[in-house]
């Protein structure tokens, strides 16, 4: 007995050295002699930063060649990319926040804004760290706008987003509709009837519900002109109202303007994988300018206007936003040095020819003009980001407005209304009376 | 005098069997007892993952049933679900188990082949060409064109969602399908002889013999299919992601959409622990009623 004993606590003494022997390794490799450290003490500390995002394949290729870039200029500094697809990316890392292992800069979409400053702070508050970041390149209108919550400004902008109507040339040329119509809600629906009349097979317009929320959004900021809920909870819609967007969504649907729910459904958020877009059965779409280059990949002939209209609007309802800001998290043990990358990031010109518009059309001038210099500027959706800030609308959603249990709410009452399963005027009934009690139980809570 | 050492040697095997367990208690109580004493915690909490918890009693609880628009809808779909789609899957299983045993040149290969769908089991990828299948301009609609009929909404329809979405876990049969083909190999021909001189049909071949016989593995399969039916998420999730008009939200997506997506982690834990006694209550009942209709060789005693 004794020696079986004898013999498992050999092993197990064997496996612990080996065990420490392979963790020491790479970093008795790689630390620098502590000896000399402490003879130059004007060397700075070795560090590892590690930066996430997420994106498709050629941001995450123009990223990484940046952050080589600069390893080689701070040669003290490692950085560790973490990224991956946009899918399941909030969940990933608000797990990572909630156990203290968020990465130390990473990209925030400006839509968490309400979740990153209504509880505990995520992110540190930029103002406080311009000894590093230089923040003068950007428009100060535009931080404090669209950047910055409750006086806290989330991070450093990479670039203006806005929304706008993708259009297929092609398709208006074959059902002679000229490039140049002043969309209004309702020659969309007339145009719309027309088309559909002509070929049962083609649709005017191309939306799954969860854009068509987002296209009716414009519609509801047309005619009230204010926040969708009011910063002191007040829910600003009207059950008339809603039943009139309902209506108006069921008409499209009915008349054969949109393509039907059922199969739109399919192509959530990747339409330019809709079949019958590619073949050219679908005239135009609601888009958010960022996804742009997704669709200009295709051979089609595409173009851009401003979302419909209405007689006596009293706001555009073009929605403008940043899309995504570089944010330093608030438990990063470097923030210094965070702030220098980030500096680096937007403000350095190598830097901004690397990424070019892998992040959308840059937010500062100096990025701007250096990518047209360069020749490296896409035309295409510059124009349109110009043409979003002609029409830009006067409100920038409040968080109570981006609450994402709204969203989700007011996509599943489109759908309802989409799928026949309720009536306008019960969806608005149903939407209404839930919103109230929702509204409520926040107010409570806060 | 002769009975206390043997005692103690059990006793000195009993630490020799604990030690080689040590990795699996670890892993247990770290990765399983752990979160799920966290989650009973979390679920008297407002925990939204970014906030200090703070304890609201049985809110949580009580919300569910009085406030969430939401879990209704979820708990008819998960129930229709699992009312279809197990019954199904063991039907299935049985029907192409007894198939398989048939004594045929190269059976071992057939076996192989339709046990795959199992080895792929609930994967992103499965889902993803599930999709692709069944979109309206998928494989399955085109092969309906032959036979001159009109495309079907296969996922798009929320008549129909349900219905596609759970074909495939019904395709995935292949672990129920492997014990039934145990179970069948384990009946003495015997007994099917003897049916035989009796004139027995081979229908009542099957539902006085076969069926009586394989009681205990519809027992175990029902219980295990059950209790997977009920936690059912990836499949649904990847496919249709809920949709469309709420007609596949299943009761761990509104679990995960609470969690993650509006950060009410303690309403979410709350969810899942509702669940959790749903699914041990309804196994229980399951266990109860099995003395009425499984069969026990040696009496059912042990």
């Amino acid at each position: 007995m004794k020696k079986m004993i004898s013999i498992l606590l050999t092993i197990m003494l064997l496996l612990v050295a080996f065990s420490a022997c392979t963790g020491s390794t790479p970093a008795g490799n790689d630390a620098p002699d502590p000896t000399k450290a402490a003879s130059a003490p004007e060397k700075p500390e070795d560090i590892t930063l590690r930066v996430s995002w997420w994106g498709p394949e050629a941001r995450h290729q123009a990223t990484l060649e940046v952050m080589e870039m600069y390893e080689k200029l701070n040669s003290h500094v490692k950085l560790q990319g973490e990224y991956g697809d946009w899918n399941g990316w909030y969940d990933k890392l608000l797990t990572q926040i909630a156990g203290g292992t968020a990465p130390d800069v990473m990209q925030v979409n400006d839509r968490w804004y309400y979740d990153f400053t209504s509880n505990k702070q995520v992110v540190i508050d930029m103002n406080t760290l311009t000894d590093y970041v230089d923040l003068t390149t950007f428009d100060k209108n535009f931080l404090d706008t669209y950047c910055s919550y409750n006086g806290i400004l989330l991070g450093v902008p990479l670039g203006v987003n806005g929304t706008g109507m993708l259009y297929n040339k092609d398709f208006f040329a074959k059902y002679g509709i000229p490039e140049d119509t002043v969309w209004t809600w309702d020659n969309l629906m007339e145009i719309g009837i027309e088309v559909h009349k002509k070929d049962s097979n083609a649709y005017l317009l191309c939306s799954d519900p969860n854009e068509m929320m987002t296209l009716m959004r414009a519609y509801i900021k047309q005619k009230i002109g204010t926040q969708l809920i009011a910063d002191d909870y007040t829910f600003n819609l009207s059950k008339e109202l809603l039943t009139e967007v309902f209506q108006y969504t069921v008409d499209l649907l009915d008349n054969g303007v949109a393509e039907p729910f059922e199969s739109a459904v399919l192509y959530t958020n990747v339409s330019n994988e809709n079949p019958k877009w590619i073949r050219g059965e679908l005239g135009m779409q609601f888009k958010y300018l960022s996804l742009l280059p997704r669709y200009l990949e295709s051979d089609l002939n595409l173009g851009i206007v401003t979302l419909p209209v209405m007689e006596g609007l009293k706001d555009t309802g073009v929605l403008i936003s940043t899309g995504n800001l570089m944010s330093v998290y608030s438990g990063t043990k470097h923030v210094e040095e965070c702030a220098k990358f980030i500096n680096w990031f937007v403000n350095d010109k190598d830097a901004i020819l690397t990424l070019g518009e892998v992040r959308g059309i840059p937010a500062t001038d100096f990025a701007r003009k250096t990518l047209s210099e360069a020749g490296k500027g896409n035309t295409f959706v510059s124009d349109a980001v110009n043409i979003a800030l002609e029409n830009a609308s006067n409100i920038v959603e409040n968080g109570l407005s981006q609450n994402q249990e709204f969203e989700a709410l007011l996509i599943d009452t489109f759908e309802q209304v989409g799928f026949k399963r309720l009536t306008p005027e019960e969806a608005a009934n149903f939407l209404y009376d839930t919103m109230i009690e929702k509204l409520e139980e926040l107010k409570s809570q806060n | 005098m002769k009975i206390k050492p043997r005692i103690r040697e059990i006793n000195k095997y009993q630490y020799w069997g604990y030690l080689f367990i040590t990795p699996w208690i670890i892993g247990f109580i770290v990765l399983q007892l752990y979160p799920l004493l966290a989650s009973l915690n979390y679920s008297f909490t407002d925990f939204n993952m970014l906030n200090d918890p703070r304890y609201i009693g049985f809110q949580n609880y009580i919300r569910m049933f009085t406030k969430d628009v939401n879990f209704s809808q979820s708990v008819k779909v998960t129930l229709i679900r699992v009312l279809f789609a197990v019954p199904m899957k063991i039907i299935f299983a049985l029907m192409v188990a007894m198939l398989l045993n048939i004594r045929l040149k190269g059976m071992n290969f057939y076996r192989t082949i339709f046990y795959l769908p199992s080895i792929f089991g609930g994967s992103v990828a499965i889902s993803v060409l599930w999709k692709f299948l069944f979109m309206r301009e998928g494989l399955i609609n085109r092969l309906l064109s032959v036979f001159s009929i009109k495309p079907v909404d296969w996922l798009g329809n929320p008549d129909i969602a349900l219905f596609t979405v759970s074909l495939v876990t019904i395709w995935e049969f292949g672990s129920s399908m492997v014990l039934f083909l145990a179970g069948l190999k384990q009946i003495p021909r015997e007994l099917y002889e003897a049916a035989k001189i009796d004139g027995a049909s081979l229908l009542k071949q099957f539902y006085y013999v076969t069926l009586p016989l394989l009681t205990p593995i519809v027992f175990f399969n029902l219980v295990m299919q059950t209790i997977n039916a009920f936690q059912e998420f990836t499949t649904p999730f990847v496919i249709t992601s809920g949709g469309p008009a709420k007609s596949t939200y299943l009761y761990a997506m509104l679990i995960y959409e609470n969690g993650f997506k509006f950060l009410k982690m303690g309403y979410a834990s709350a969810l899942s622990w509702l669940m959790f006694i749903a699914i041990i209550i309804i196994t229980a009942l399951v266990f109860k009623s099995s003395p009425y209709w499984v069969y026990y060789g040696d009496g059912g005693s042990t």
